[in-house]
């Protein structure tokens, strides 16, 4: 005669396996741990590893009562417990097969509590199922003696229902460290990306900052000047050495003080001021605090020369440039403004329009990700204002 | 007598090179200065020189539309181009009658080309043909390639967007573009960290951009692919759009579901 079990023998459900995008990978619960992840999913695999599991929970829970069992029932108990276990395990195996097969592409689409209820009701049916097939196979005689009343079944219910419970809040967890770790996975090649476009960035500054056009002009200019104004051919040497100086230093230091990318800035823009004459006017405006301030270097002198090549150099009458840059509570603030011809214009004057504003702002994402921006405004009088926005770095006093 | 304009951006180069033809060739007048391509064409239409320098990179008007405008006139000037451009132009040109000098020209080279001119100059006073009209349109596309290049971007796609923004125009990288949505009237565009109002209809924009870049995913909502984090249902079977960098979830329409039937 069958006793009631202590605890049922807890068969975990059979899980599909529900990281996002991997939908109706069916995965068996022993697949959980590590050890029997080695061998492929199959068939086969599944059914065996269905055995081991059912051999465990019998032989776990017959270990629960087995020191007080006479010498008699030892044995008996022993295969009582592997009878249940075993079809209580292969009838969950098998309704999950079933339903797989019968009921896919609904599953694989089902999310929040259908899903839930969906991992309760069928090893909840199978537990039930297979408790009473159990039942029969140990006593046949049960189905006689009226061995299934309401209460009984009522109590195989309760208790399917409650470990199958146990079992999805289980796989939930796993589940969500599953997830976890495939979010920090995520946050690590994100972090790799954003390293090497700061790297690819930085290449294709050193690459553009020396515009080959820009100096076969100012040599011209200076050819053209030696004889009718040697002072003036002179001058224009002396800031193009300054620059270039400044330029080939800048391009192997990671930082540098503000004031030193302000005075590059000073010397091309005096160099192309003399190049230029009364089309070029610039004014820099810059406060103490911010000129003691480190800053990746070339990081405004790209815009410097967008704005003279893509706003001043194409307009007939020239015009103003304008650099502030100045502290505000937590962060440096740069604008560097022009009266130029605006943004219309500026894709088809000059090769590469709009490139180097792009470039810029890939840079600075890299370098301060959200905490730095830069924005491009049209003024109202017509031409660009270009503003960043960048972080306070640690000041230095040097 | 032989007369001539010099047109260039940079007065220091017009005199130089005025100096240096002074030398090279004493019976040539220089009877122009140019410091813009509009100033330049207006002079030799109205003065016809017999030759024409040319800077290519001019405020106002290009050396080389200056050139073409030329084409069509009755009585063009030979043309001779002087520019710190290189390699990639001189390759269409160099073996032609109309000469391109790199600045800043030697005075070799300059003699050269002074000599070239004057054989022209002889030519075009027996049969009167102006500058082969080949040459410059060889010129002319190998210019407009090497922008386009450069440039990345198709003509025509819209790389740049402007967008009220308070009181300012922003100019915002079609990159940043998150989502658009059209409201009442307007179209507001999204960045990770702006909303900004933009005068374009939607129709239009979706004209402008990138059919692979940019999905239709409802009447009023066009989104940039790649910002798209993946989709969501919600209790009413709704699919909804959930994005990388910003917290909004938009609606997916019946009629672009098939967009994400992939997903």
């Amino acid at each position: 005669m069958m006793k009631p079990m202590p605890a049922e023998p807890a068969i975990p459900a059979k899980p599909v396996s529900t990281s996002p995008g991997k939908q109706g990978a069916d995965d068996h619960p022993l697949a959980l741990i590590a050890f029997f992840r080695r061998w492929q999913p199959g068939i086969v695999r599944d059914l065996v590893y269905t055995f081991i599991l059912g051999l465990g929970f019998a032989l776990f829970f017959f270990a629960l009562y087995a020191y007080n069992l006479s010498r008699e029932r030892f044995f008996s108990q022993l295969w009582n417990n592997l009878v249940i276990a075993m079809s209580i395990s292969y009838s969950i195996h098998i309704l999950f097969a079933l339903s797989s097969f019968l009921l896919r592409p609904w599953i694989e689409n089902i999310r929040g509590w259908k899903w839930v209820a969906y991992y309760l009701i069928v090893p909840s049916g199978g537990v039930f199922a297979g408790y009473c097939l159990a039942v029969l196979l140990i006593n046949p005689a049960a189905l006689r003696l009226d061995y299934f009343k309401t209460g009984v079944i009522l109590n195989f219910a309760i208790v399917s229902v409650l470990v199958s419970c146990v079992l999805v809040f289980a796989y939930l967890v796993r589940e969500r460290e599953l997830r976890d770790k495939e979010k920090i996975a995520t946050e690590q090649r994100r972090a790799l990306e954003s390293e090497r476009r700061a790297l690819e960035a930085q290449l294709r500054m050193l690459q553009a900052q020396m515009e080959p056009h820009f100096l076969y002009n100012t040599l011209a200019n200076a050819v053209g000047l030696i004889q009718p104004d040697p002072a003036r051919a002179r001058l224009l040497l002396e800031r193009l050495i300054d620059y270039l100086r400044a330029t080939l230093s800048a391009s192997r230091d990671s930082d540098t003080l503000l004031q030193g990318e302000i005075d590059t800035i000073s010397a091309y823009l005096e160099l192309m001021k003399l190049r230029m004459g009364e089309r070029l006017r610039y004014r820099i405006e810059m406060s103490d605090q911010a000129a003691s301030l480190s800053i990746p270097p070339m990081l405004l002198q790209p815009v410097v020369e967008n704005a003279i090549s893509h706003g001043l150099e194409p307009k007939i009458e020239g015009g103003e440039i304008l650099l502030k840059a100045h502290v505000e509570k937590d962060h440096l603030h740069v604008v560097i403004s022009d009266t130029g011809v605006g943004f219309q214009t500026v894709a088809s004057s000059k090769p590469g329009g709009g490139v180097g504003l792009a470039n810029l702002r890939e840079r600075i994402a890299a370098l301060y990700g959200k905490q730095g921006s830069l924005s491009i405004t049209e003024n109202a009088a017509g031409g660009v204002s270009v503003s960043l926005h960048l972080p306070l770095p640690a000041p230095t006093h040097t | 007598m032989p007369t001539a304009l010099i047109a260039d951006d940079e007065i220091t180069l017009v005199n130089f090179l005025k100096a240096e033809l002074a030398v090279l060739w004493p019976e040539l007048k220089i009877i122009a200065e140019a410091y813009n391509g509009a100033d330049a064409l207006r002079l030799i239409n109205e003065l016809s020189p017999s030759i024409a320098f040319l800077d290519i990179r001019m405020p106002g008007m290009s050396g080389l539309e200056l050139a073409s405008q030329l084409q069509a006139a009755k009585v063009a000037p030979l043309v001779v181009f002087v520019t710190a451009y290189h390699q990639y132009a001189v390759d269409a040109f160099e073996r032609e009658a109309v000469d391109y000098l790199l600045k800043p020209p030697t005075r070799e080279r300059l003699g050269r080309c002074v000599e070239k001119l004057k054989r022209q100059l002889a030519a075009a006073d027996a049969d009167g043909t102006a500058p082969a009209a080949e040459v410059l349109a060889r010129l002319m596309s190998a210019m407009t390639s090497m922008t386009a290049t450069n440039q990345a971007a198709t003509p025509g796609r819209l790389d740049w967007i402007r967008a009220a923004h308070g009181n300012d125009i922003r100019l915002i990288s079609i990159d940043e573009v998150i989502y658009f949505e059209a409201n009442d009237k307007y179209v507001s565009v999204f960045t990770a960290t702006h909303e900004s109002l933009i005068r374009m209809p939607l129709r239009e924009l979706l004209d402008g951009l990138d059919a692979s870049r940019f999905w239709q995913i409802h009447r009023g909502t066009i989104v940039a692919v790649k910002h798209i984090a993946g989709t969501t249902r919600d209790f009413r079977g709704r699919t909804l759009l959930k994005l990388k960098e910003r917290p909004d979830e938009l609606l997916v329409s019946r009629a672009y579901l098939h967009l994400f039937k992939q997903m």
